[in-house]
């Protein structure tokens, strides 16, 4: 059981470093896009497709690599008011049945569908819609199959946990399972 | 492809036919069950849509290869849509100017100036949504930034939790209906008339709304103080000196953030989802000039924008796949047997009948849904009817006008539980301690003020009308 | 019996609202409905209600739809020369255009392409000249378009860059929005009866002609072959004779709409309609070729489709021009 918690935990890790580093990309796509904007104001000849495509890359880099992530920190939003009253464990049981019968099957079906979707776009070097636009399509296709799979792992981080809670007799603290509603800091 | 083989009984017979025409319809009541479970709601929209495509290609109705078109959905409609990628941009300018103490700065000093007004602080919260309405054309990106802002100082300020709730909820959503809006414009190509006839349409009612919640908002703080607590006679600064510096620090930040966003539109430098963008370098500079741009908060704001980020995305993910089954299973087929089955045929009927599926379907859909479902299918029924005796005397008005009933239809869509979406952007930002039930509770009268505002806005079509009549847009 | 009846999904790109491409779309569902004594389903989808509108030719590829009411121009990404199939800049009049694609051998090389993917595709519709763009100013010559920043789309975008102006991305909620604040100077979009659906009208009041870049505009039915192979004989003749009708029906409704709607907003809303000059109108051209060569360089097999478009004018033009006419021949 010690060695399915430190699989989960070190999911969790690389989810989060991953998070983390893409976060600064919020800075990066603010300035891209208030450069854009300025130089169109004074006039700049700058190929503005494909930067204003850039812009979107970014943003769906971060949420990519962010979905998974809320996850193992117990992020997405849930409405919990039938479960009030009920103990720790039965709500364990809850998330285990979720992930096994909802979570997992839908993300896993999704990301794999997405894997054929980058592997077309490769083969046929796809580039954007508009002529003028961004070429190689595959990379941020790729990543945003990344992020598919990436939510995959997270959910198998909280699978394990909870597994690790309901059959491997420890107690939550050594667990550090965060399920329920959304306790995260904000 | 997995589905029956073997030719049934006849009682089974009915039984499946049975099945496969209600399958949406069951699809559809079964996550108002699930979703109590407490699983997260992305998750468990998902699940459901991957459970009932495998229901219907048992019945011979769902092609199962179909369901990879979720990626495609996902990737085209939500991660390469340019509007949508603005969102993390009005999160994010939202977290910096809230890390960094700027908004609480701006909320105080418009507090100071609402001094003599009962229930004051909420009553600077509906005044600054209605303001970061305009800019704020995204859905959700108002109304986190303002929960990210405002809730946790009205809460600080002993306000009732809901009472708090719902005036950030209602005062964020109306970033939807006042121009520049992106859902005005997609609710356009859909009616096929035009954006500026809406834009125009839409500025009224959304000021009846704003004031509709204000006088909501002070009666409670005249009737039970409890709620809304009076600010202390020796609140705020005591000199004259000292209120001017309050008043200068929480009102610079708030002016140069209006005229780089508001103004960047307006003088035509950026476009509304660009406007973001222009937004976060400018709380940056803000927090810089207030030497408060340090690292710690520059992590902790990414970190919060990005884990709301997250989650809204998620709930694309799951909502995209769950809409996507059910229209496949005929979802709009049973919508339209519903209108025969009940007979409808004048047009107050018709008008009816359309605003109150339209709200029926906020509880669970996303606007975007409701209007790809319901405005082709029932606008061009409208069109047919003649409204001139109720519009002033011409039919020109007459989509502009259903058309803000619809804005304004569906932007109570965003805050009806269990499902609105501004309910969602709530509690994602909401500090902990808030429930789920404590944001649902806190809808109601907010959701009965906007039920009021469209009956007005029904009742007496000018509001809608005049503008587009002054500019001359309709007849 | 209900077991008889053949159902197919169609996504359309054009919301059944809009005028001539929309429209056509569910006309033409409801034809095959007739045709077939109500045997036959394709039942219309708004765009986005299935699969995003750009989407088509991976979701037909794939078999998770049937159909698709699209235009070959929207699949460029993927191929490049299959802009060619829905129009091409300073290209003819329907007559010689539909010669090459019918007749003259185009459609087979677009056959090719669509085969590699499992796809079958018959033209579905065509439209008349769109216009050549709304301007919030006046613009006196080409010249003066340099450094303007316009909504442009496809190989026309590539023609526009040339010439100086910055083109953007905007996506088509923001249009409206970035001309009436003047983030853009100019948009081009579609043809009058459309446009003012949008509401160009009332923000730009310059309105240029010809539309050089889309002199007439043919959309396709996209469909995956697997269930094409499928249909009966009866219903594959539907669909072909529907849609042969489809596309003369179209261009004519579209054709004939033109003028009244011009009228219309000249008169209720001010707009100037404009025509670029004969210099103009070079200029543009000469950068048109120039981009043509360029591509070429690039992309064999748009140079492939480019060279045999360019040889089918060559020889029509022995009959083209023997029969061109000036409007009239009585003096002013
Ligand atoms: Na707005
Ligand atoms: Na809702």
């Amino acid at each position: 059981m010690n060695a399915v918690l430190k699989l989960a935990e070190a999911l969790r890790r690389m989810l989060e470093w991953i998070a983390l580093a893409s976060g600064w990309l919020l800075v990066v796509m603010a300035c891209v896009t208030t450069f854009d904007v300025v130089a169109r104001k004074f006039g700049l000849q700058l190929p503005y497709t494909k930067l204003q495509e850039l812009e979107w890359h970014f943003h769906a880099v971060i949420f990519s690599m962010w979905m998974g992530y809320c996850y193992t920190i117990n992020a997405h939003p849930r409405v919990d008011s039938f479960l009030e009253g009920k103990s720790y464990r039965a709500r364990a049981w809850v998330e285990l049945f979720g992930c096994l019968l909802l979570a997992l099957p839908y993300v896993t079906l999704v990301a794999y569908f997405s894997l054929d979707y980058v592997a077309n776009s490769y083969a046929l070097n796809e580039q954007s819609d508009s002529t003028v636009g961004l070429t190689h399509r595959w990379v941020i296709k790729g990543i945003f199959a990344l992020g598919l799979w990436l939510v995959v792992l997270g959910i198998l981080s909280v699978l394990l946990r909870v597994i690790v809670f309901l059959f491997g007799q420890k107690s939550n603290e050594e667990v550090n399972l965060q399920i329920g509603h959304v306790e995260a800091d904000v | 492809m997995w589905r029956r083989t073997s030719s049934p009984a006849k009682g089974e017979t009915i039984v499946i036919d049975w099945l496969t025409d209600y399958l949406s319809l069951i699809m559809f009541v079964s996550m108002f069950f699930f979703i109590f479970l407490g699983y997260p709601v992305a998750f468990i929209m998902g699940g459901l849509a991957l459970a009932f495509a495998l229901a219907g290609a048992y019945l011979g109705v769902f092609n199962l290869v179909s369901l990879s078109d979720i990626v495609l959905r996902m990737w085209a409609g939500v991660a390469a849509d340019p509007v949508l990628a603005s969102i993390p941009m009005f999160i994010f300018m939202g977290a910096i100017l809230e890390r960094s103490g700027s908004a609480k700065d701006m909320l105080s000093a418009t507090e100071l100036l609402m001094k003599w007004c009962p229930g004051a602080l909420a009553v600077s919260v509906m005044v600054m949504g209605t303001i970061l309405a305009a800019p704020i054309g995204v859905v959700g990106a108002a109304v986190i930034t303002l929960s990210v802002i405002a809730l946790p100082q009205m809460m600080a300020a002993g306000y009732n939790k809901q009472l708090a709730i719902g005036t950030i909820a209602s005062a964020g959503t109306l970033g939807i209906l006042i121009p520049p809006a992106i859902m005005l414009v997609v609710m356009a190509e859909m009616l096929a008339t035009s954006a500026g006839n809406l834009f125009l349409g839409a500025i009224m009612p959304g000021f009846v709304l704003s004031g509709l919640y204000t006088v909501y908002i002070i009666a409670v703080a005249i009737l039970k103080p409890g709620m809304a607590p009076k600010m202390p006679a020796d609140f705020g600064p005591q000199t004259r000196t000292e209120f001017w510096r309050a008043l200068w620090r929480g009102l610079f930040p708030m002016t140069a953030l209006l005229v780089v966003v508001l103004g960047s539109i307006f003088a035509g430098w950026a476009t509304p989802t660009e406007s973001g963008a222009v937004g976060v370098l400018g709380s940056m500079l803000i927090a810089a000039l207030n030497k408060r741009m340090t690292m710690r908060m520059m992590t902790e704001s990414i970190f919060q924008s990005c884990r709301a980020n997250g989650l809204v995305f998620m709930i694309f993910l799951g909502a995209t796949g769950f809409s996507y089954v059910f229209r496949v299973l005929g979802g709009d087929d049973v919508m339209i047997s519903t209108l025969q089955y009940f007979g409808i045929t004048t047009k107050w009927e018709m008008l009816t009948f359309i605003m109150v599926l339209i709200f029926l379907l906020g509880f669970p859909f996303e606007w975007i849904e409701i209007c790809l479902i319901v405005l082709p299918i029932f606008g061009p029924i409208l069109m047919k009817f003649d409204f001139s005796d109720h519009l002033g005397g011409s039919n020109t008005g007459l989509m502009t006008w259903f058309g803000t009933l619809v804005a304004v239809n569906l932007q109570t869509a965003f805050m009806t539980p269990p499902f609105g979406a501004t309910l969602f952007y709530m509690k994602g930002t909401a500090p902990p301690g808030v429930t789920m039930k404590d944001v649902y509770q806190a809808m109601y009268p907010f959701v009965g003020l906007q039920v009021l505002g469209l009956l007005l806005c029904i009742w007496f079509p000018e509001i809608s009308l005049w503008l587009p009549r002054l500019a001359g847009f309709i007849d | 019996q209900a077991q008889d009846k053949v159902r197919w999904k169609m996504q359309s790109t054009f919301g059944s609202q809009l005028p001539h491409i929309g429209t056509s779309a569910v006309r033409f569902s409801k034809n095959v409905d007739r045709l077939s004594a109500g045997k036959f389903e394709i039942k219309f989808y708004e765009p986005g209600a299935l699969i995003p509108p750009l989407e088509c030719f991976d979701a037909v590829s794939k078999g998770s739809i049937e159909s698709c009411w699209t235009t070959p121009g929207y699949h460029t990404g993927k191929y490049p020369a299959l802009a060619f199939f829905t129009t091409v800049p300073f290209g003819p009049p329907i007559g010689e255009f539909l010669g090459w694609k019918w007749f003259g051998g185009g459609n087979k090389l677009r056959d090719e392409i669509y085969a590699k993917h499992g796809l079958v595709a018959i033209d579905s519709f065509a439209i008349a000249p769109e216009t050549s763009g709304w301007f919030r100013n006046e613009v006196k010559s080409v010249a003066e378009l340099k450094g303007m920043k316009m909504r442009f789309f496809g190989l026309g975008a590539q023609v526009m860059q040339k010439l100086g102006v910055s083109t953007q991305l905007l996506a088509a909620a923001d249009i409206y929005q970035a001309l009436e604040r003047g983030v853009i100077d100019a948009t081009e979009f579609s043809m009058p009866t459309m446009d003012t659906r949008l509401g160009f009208h009332q923000i730009a009041k310059y309105n240029y002609f010809p539309g050089w870049h889309q002199q007439v505009s043919v959309s396709e039915l996209l469909m995956n072959k697997a269930a094409w192979d499928k249909l009966s004989d009866q219903n594959k003749a539907i669909i072909e004779i529907a849609l042969g009708e489809s596309t003369m029906h179209t261009y004519v409704e579209s054709d004939h709409s033109q003028f009244a709607a011009m009228a219309e907003y000249q008169a209720k809303n001010g707009v100037k309609v404009k025509r670029w000059s004969d210099e103009d109108l070079a200029a543009f051209e000469k950068a048109w070729m120039e981009v043509l060569a360029e591509e070429s360089a690039k992309d064999p097999l748009f140079k492939k489709v480019a060279d045999h478009y360019l040889d089918y004018r060559k020889k029509f033009s022995v009959w083209g021009a023997s029969q061109t006419m000036k409007p009239t021949y009585l003096s002013k």
